[in-house]
């Protein structure tokens, strides 16, 4: 399928377009990016740009771009699939500067009730690197709940998994 | 967008599906990926597999997920990834569909295509220079090495497809 457009009260989460990699790049090849298994050098930075595109077709969801009402992009969330997973994943980045403002909660739970909604989905969840307090804090605010029994990716069994569950308690 | 569907005298051309994967995961882990870099594990595989079709959306062109007779042969298509000089024609024909001449057959068929739909005036593959079936089958589908090119790692043959007497 092609990537909708979803709209939160503040926020628009749009389909990615080239013009988004340089930033998203430049994310991905800095600090904040070492919680996601980076950082990582521009063609793996493309290789995560274009796997989050490609969901779309191949799964039917996948990554889209987080805007403002200005017109500014801050970030990414998606739902991610595919056999680097144990199960369908939700997850989000902001850019350095937009920290702060709960732009990654409000996308998320967006993201997330359509896959509730649209996509079919009854679970995801959210893998959290224990370093990574303010993504901890954004799952906790969505009424995800640590699940110590899921299944985690190899080279990755310290990390926090929140389950989001349809229907569940916000 | 995605993929448009094509079709040759005995193939169809269409987007890939999840499905497609697992022909690519086993090509990858085997011997025969060593001019791709390989053995390759399965998650990097994916990621290989995964930001080539997410070209589509993202360009509008990308690879073609080739059929004969309802069944998965290989994959042919335009390969663009972050860093490449320019649009790259490739292919990828599963074991059991070699010798069949599947790879040249979607080849003239993404050629065409390409002309048609963005007026290119060419196309490049980039082969490891050990790679001598795939540079057979670029010279064979009317490529020729150009040495003036920049490939997409050091040391590439670079074989240029002129597509100006296509369409």
């Amino acid at each position: 399928m092609i990537a909708p457009t979803l709209h939160t009260t503040r926020l628009i989460l749009r389909p990615m377009v080239m013009d988004d990699f340089p930033a998203y790049a430049a994310f991905m090849g800095s600090p904040r990016a070492t919680g996601m298994g980076g950082p990582y050098d521009q063609r793996a930075a493309w290789g995560c740009f274009c796997d989050d595109a490609a969901l779309w077709a191949l799964v039917g969801h996948g990554g889209l771009m987080i805007e403002t009402a200005a017109g500014v992009t801050v970030g990414r969330v998606v739902i991610n699939a595919g056999p680097l997973f144990p199960e369908t994943e939700l997850g989000w980045f902001l850019y350095a500067g937009h920290e702060g403002q709960g732009y990654a909660t409000e996308a998320a739970t967006t993201l997330r009730d359509w896959g509730f909604a649209t996509a079919g989905l009854a679970t995801m969840v959210s893998y959290v690197d224990p370093d990574n307090t303010a993504s901890a804090r954004v799952a906790e605010r969505m009424g995800a709940r640590l699940d110590a029994d899921a299944p985690r990716m190899a080279g990755d069994e310290a990390d926090l998994v929140y389950r989001h569950i349809l229907g569940a308690p916000r | 967008m995605i993929a448009p569907t094509l079709h040759t005298e005995r193939l169809t051309l269409r987007m890939p599906v999840l499905a497609d994967f697992e022909p690519r995961a086993a090509f990858a882990a085997s011997q025969r990926s060593v001019f791709e870099g390989g053995p390759i594990d399965r998650a990097t595989a994916w990621r290989g597999f995964a930001s080539e079709v997410g070209q589509w959306p993202l360009m509008g062109y990308g690879p073609f997920s080739v059929e004969q007779d309802g069944v998965y042969v290989g994959e042919v298509g335009v390969y663009q990834p972050a860093g490449y000089p320019e649009p790259e024609l490739g292919w990828f024909v599963v074991p059991e569909a070699e010798g069949r001449g599947v790879a040249t057959e979607a080849a003239r068929a993404v050629m065409v295509w390409a002309r048609q739909t963005f007026g290119w005036d060419r196309l490049v593959n980039y082969i490891d220079p050990a790679n001598a079936r795939s540079i057979a089958l670029g010279l064979r589908l009317g490529g020729v090495i150009d040495t003036t090119l920049p490939g997409s790692d050091v040391g590439d043959v670079v074989i240029r497809h002129d597509l100006r007497g296509l369409a």
